[in-house]
């Protein structure tokens, strides 16, 4: 296995999917390869970034429409 | 509450706005791009959540059921933007950079701070690289990776098989590992 294959390979690597000599051939890879350790670190990174963002505020301006549709009174402003 | 698909869901006006609105608002935001559309698509998708409610079956369970109708009608709002635009391109499955192709591995990442939330510029950062997907990676990217949805899941809600869902997201994965290395790599020693 090369880096491209391994680049290749990453998402089903740290998804765990590939078949156990795949798996095993690339942690084999990455045991020897000076570079792809990198790549696999940076991945998994953006990967757990994506998992702890926040959602984004809903703007107060479509709650307030909403809350009219219910018949709700918006809340009094600061 | 309302029975529907033999389960009893809460769509009392205080669980619309301040439990399913969020989620609705946050999936629309980042599969649309911007603002003003994903305040129409939140809209029609909790007006159409009370009056469709009926139609859930009760074979998945609620909030799955809630995601689908927002891919749905984000997926249908794009298409007719896309019209109104008179811009039917219809897949831009190829407009990959050369670097999320065949990436070099860069330099080591810093890791942000361990804490729960994200501080608000790597926040920043990183719906700003989002945003910058194109549409087909943008959308299993935000409800694999962000929402942490199954791939067999995204798959039905894209009408996509999951073998496509598995390599777009990998392709996605990877634009968004280029983007943000500027931000992220450590400085050479």
């Amino acid at each position: 296995m090369n880096c491209r294959d391994l680049a290749d390979l990453l998402g089903e690597f740290v998804a765990r999917e590939l078949h156990a000599e795949h798996h095993a051939a690339a942690q084999e890879h990455l045991d020897g390869c000076p570079h792809c350790p990198r790549l696999l670190h940076s991945y998994m990174m953006t990967i757990a970034m994506a998992g702890r963002l926040q959602p984004p505020a809903v703007p107060a301006g479509l709650l307030d429409r909403l809350r009219k549709h219910f018949g709700e009174q918006p809340p009094a402003q600061a | 509450m309302v029975l529907a698909g033999g389960k009893e869901i809460d769509l009392s006006p205080d669980t619309i706005l301040n439990e399913y609105a969020p989620r609705v608002y946050a999936i629309a935001r980042r599969m649309l791009g911007n603002e003003q559309d994903a305040e129409d698509v939140t809209q029609d998708v909790l007006l159409q959540m009370l009056r469709k409610a009926d139609t859930f079956r009760g074979d998945a369970n609620f909030s799955t059921w809630l995601h689908r109708v927002t891919v749905n009608a984000a997926l249908e709002f794009r298409r007719k933007r896309a019209v109104r635009e008179r811009n039917l391109t219809p897949a831009d499955v190829d407009d990959i950079p050369p670097e999320a192709r065949h990436p070099s591995p860069g330099r080591h990442w810093a890791a942000p701070p361990d804490q729960h939330a994200l501080g608000r510029e790597t926040q920043r950062l990183i719906e700003q690289a989002i945003a910058a997907l194109p549409e087909s990676y943008r959308d299993v990217y935000v409800l694999a990776d962000v929402e942490g949805l199954p791939n067999a899941e995204i798959a039905a809600m894209l009408g996509l098989g999951v073998p496509a869902v598995k390599s777009r997201l990998h392709r996605a994965r990877m634009m968004m590992r280029h983007a943000l290395a500027p931000h992220f790599e450590e400085s050479p020693a």
